[in-house]
């Protein structure tokens, strides 16, 4: 609409919708404003306020009006109003013109400096088989870059080296073998989907950095970064150059309000300087070291939230907790190797020895056929299990057809099992599993058998399988289902006769 | 079948919640070069290019352009669907001021004294001295004063609230009878995308220009690089945004 009052006239519209961005609403007014005779030119959103100005300035807004619209309002002398309407639709038009400029092609880069020098980007994941992942991973570390290396077999004088130039580029390596790492809200390798949030973790265990991500999120407390440091940081070898990278990165970031280490015990010359370098942090830093006589992760876990001034809840469970005593051995079959040695530093107390295919002590190692008459633990994510194959955590094929197994074995009394969700991991790890706990459950049963299956379900509701949904399944094939690894092992543990224990 | 194209994007939890529950269509509320703005539900969510202002209401996409959002769109089912392309978030970032103790304005009032910067002093040119002296003092009329008033977008006295909020979060100072203005005022006073913008100022979010200041004031460092950076945001919503967290750290107000 327009209104005419001489000796200056003005002219006011609303447009919906027909917003570029704010730069580009700046520089319409100022290409109006630029046109000869035009006096005044405000472009603005509808809001009451500014309707309200631009009355006060003679200008007339319709009353349809909404905060929603823009409002473009000119006052010109000496003009046409169709030169001046002109000028507005070039102004708007030029907003949403495209720029084409940039579109050129350009050859793709053949090295990864070369691709990252070329980019913003900082941070680079190598995974490539171990035996080229160095050459791959320094130059990433030389252009400047974070990198986190997947790779395994990578050998470790090139590890040290690694990590030796990145520590002395300012730049972080995580791995060789880094499972799982979340930067910036990012979940790289094998991650859950958590929250942002207060808590950094500095992890040399892959699912035992998931089982605190998913405690954490089920407390409802996010982290701000997980940084994997890969299994062998924190040796006497490698001397902990990435934790102590890893810590100072975390401790120099404001959002991370307490630090968690995840890793087992490491070499005692390395636990000094860890201690010492702790110490002078500004950021609260908690130890999660499993070993003989440690706290658990739950426990570790717990421990932090209690530090931030967090309530403790109770750990998710499903299903119908399993009571009295069975004969017979306790079989764990994991896919997580820190949820194994969780589990069987938690049963050994218990227990006694615990044979294994990652034993606690040398002379409780498994022969090559995994079996044993005794209680007995295996991690199916070891390398020896892995080589030619994918990771359990994908590929469930070897645990099933050992869950079968062992559930036909009349010693095994009790079956304990983890199932470890997350971007990376199986799309339904349930569903194939779920019918295995039914089939060998029913089995045993048929031969007079009461075989308990006792789950720990490592997941946050946000991944993407969704933890309630696979432990739901799990509990309607009639196994026990704990959130927290150490609660499943306890139960397994539980439900064994005591001449057993 | 018509091929349709997956579109990765990062977004906070809040925009993250906000694409759940069944899909639902979704308004065009308005369309730029790097930032498309949709409604639905009386919220506003956006889904930015890469040369986008990394609004926290925004679903971020490594693109150079935002894509065509076609005749229909929709949101729900975790993602967004637009023509021949879904959205997911697929990444989840914090848009939220960390608690700063110690953090003092001081430096920042000095770099925002007037005459140093054309933006700057034209902001405080489209406001009542009043409503800003108010606000400093947290008075909570001066919401009604400053919200939907000014160039931009987000209006200016808009960006100067959202900016004061989110200094008074950071500082661990809320001020309750000033964010209850704004909740009771907002829907009717300025656009939905400025009134979504300033709900969740009221928790803290912000963006990252904003963030990178107040740490760099929680330092006590003399924020000359992260200001200009800032000053960059918009055409006033910058200047708009540093004025408001100056205020936010004056000494005064109920809630200090």
């Amino acid at each position: 609409m327009s209104t005419d009052q001489p000796p200056a006239r003005t002219h006011v519209e609303l447009r919906r919708g027909a917003y570029a961005d704010s730069v580009a609403l700046l520089q319409v007014s100022k290409d109006v404003a630029a046109t000869d005779g035009v006096a005044a030119a405000q472009v603005a959103m509808a809001t009451p306020l500014n309707v309200a100005v631009l009355a006060d300035m003679g200008f007339a807004v319709p009353a349809s009006a909404t905060p929603n619209d823009l409002v473009v309002a000119v006052r010109f002398e000496d003009q046409e109003l169709a030169t001046v309407l002109a000028a507005v639709e070039a102004a708007l038009a030029a907003t949403s013109r495209r720029d084409l400029a940039g579109t050129g092609t350009l050859a793709a880069p053949r090295t990864t400096g070369s691709a990252l020098r070329r980019t913003a980007a900082n941070l680079a994941l190598v995974s490539v088989p171990g035996e080229h992942a160095f050459v791959e991973a320094m130059d990433a570390v030389e252009a400047g870059c974070d990198v986190l290396v997947f790779s395994d077999n990578v050998p470790l004088e090139q590890e040290v080296a690694l990590k030796r130039a990145a520590g002395a580029a300012g730049v972080l390596v995580m791995g060789p073998d880094c499972g799982t790492a979340v930067v910036g809200g990012l979940g790289l390798g094998f991650a859950n989907t958590v929250q942002p949030g207060p808590v950094g973790i500095v992890a040399a265990s892959g699912t035992g950095c998931q089982q605190v991500l998913t405690l954490l999120d089920a407390a409802g407390v996010g982290v701000s970064a997980a940084l994997g440091v890969g299994g062998r940081d924190l040796s006497a070898p490698v001397g902990g150059l990435s934790t102590r990278q890893a810590l100072l990165r975390l401790d120099a970031d404001p959002a991370t309000e307490l630090i968690i280490v995840v890793s087992k015990p490491p070499a005692p010359v390395v636990a000094e300087e860890l201690t010492e370098l702790a110490a002078g942090l500004h950021t609260p830093v908690q130890l999660a070291l499993l070993g003989p006589g440690r706290p658990d992760l739950t426990a570790a876990t717990e421990q932090a939230l209690t530090a931030l001034g967090r309530p403790v809840p109770a750990w998710p469970t499903w299903g119908t907790p399993a009571t009295g005593h069975r004969p017979g051995f306790l079989r764990g079959l994991f896919v997580g190797g820190t949820l194994c040695d969780e589990a069987m530093l938690i049963a050994s107390e218990s227990l006694g020895p615990v044979r294994s295919n990652i034993p606690l002590r040398p002379e409780l190692a498994l022969g090559p056929d995994l079996r044993a008459a005794a209680h007995l633990m295996i991690d199916f994510g070891d390398d020896a299990l892995t080589a030619g194959r994918a990771h359990p955590m994908i590929d469930p094929t070897l645990r099933l057809a050992a869950l079968a197994a062992q559930a036909a074995d009349p010693s095994t009394g009790v079956l304990l099992l983890d199932v470890v969700l997350g971007h990376g991991a199986e799309d339904d790890p349930a569903a194939a599993l779920a019918r295995a706990v039914a089939a060998a459950r029913r089995a045993a049963a048929d031969s007079g058998r009461d075989l308990a299956v006792v789950v720990a379900c490592i997941g946050t509701r946000r991944d993407p399988q969704g933890l309630a949904a696979q432990a739901g399944a799990l509990a309607e094939a009639g196994a026990v289902v704990f959130a927290s690894n150490a609660a499943a092992a306890r139960h397994a543990v539980s439900l064994l006769a005591p001449g057993d224990r | 079948m018509p091929v349709r194209t997956a579109l990765a994007a990062a977004a906070s939890p809040w925009v993250t919640a906000q694409l759940a529950g069944p899909r639902r269509p979704a308004q065009v509320l308005a369309r730029g070069r790097s930032a498309l703005y949709l409604e639905v539900g009386g919220a506003c969510v956006g889904l930015l290019a890469r040369a986008a202002v990394r609004v926290p209401i925004g679903l971020r996409l490594d693109v150079g352009e935002v894509p065509e959002p076609g005749a229909h769109v929709e949101i729900g089912d975790g993602g967004c669907a637009l023509h021949e392309m879904d959205v997911r978030v697929v990444r989840s970032v914090d848009v939220t001021v960390p608690r700063l103790p110690g953090l003092a304005g001081s430096a920042l009032a000095q770099l925002l004294l007037p005459g140093r910067d054309a933006r700057v002093d034209f902001a405080y040119a489209e406001l009542p001295a009043t409503a800003l002296a108010g606000l400093a003092a947290g008075e909570p009329e001066a919401v009604r004063q400053l919200l939907g008033r000014g160039s931009g977008l987000t209006p200016t006295g808009d960006d100067v609230l959202a900016g004061w909020l989110v200094a008074r979060q950071a500082a661990g100072r809320p001020d309750a009878a000033v964010i209850d203005a704004v909740g009771s005022c907002v829907r009717a006073a300025t656009s939905s995308l400025s009134a979504t913008l300033l709900r969740r100022a009221t928790v803290g979010e912000t963006v990252p220009e904003v963030r990178d200041l107040l740490r760099c004031l929680a330092r006590h460092g003399v924020p000359v690089e992260e200001l200009d950076r800032l000053l960059a945001v918009g055409s006033s919503s910058g200047a708009g945004l540093a004025i408001g967290v100056r205020l936010g750290l004056a000494a005064g107000g109920a809630g200090s």
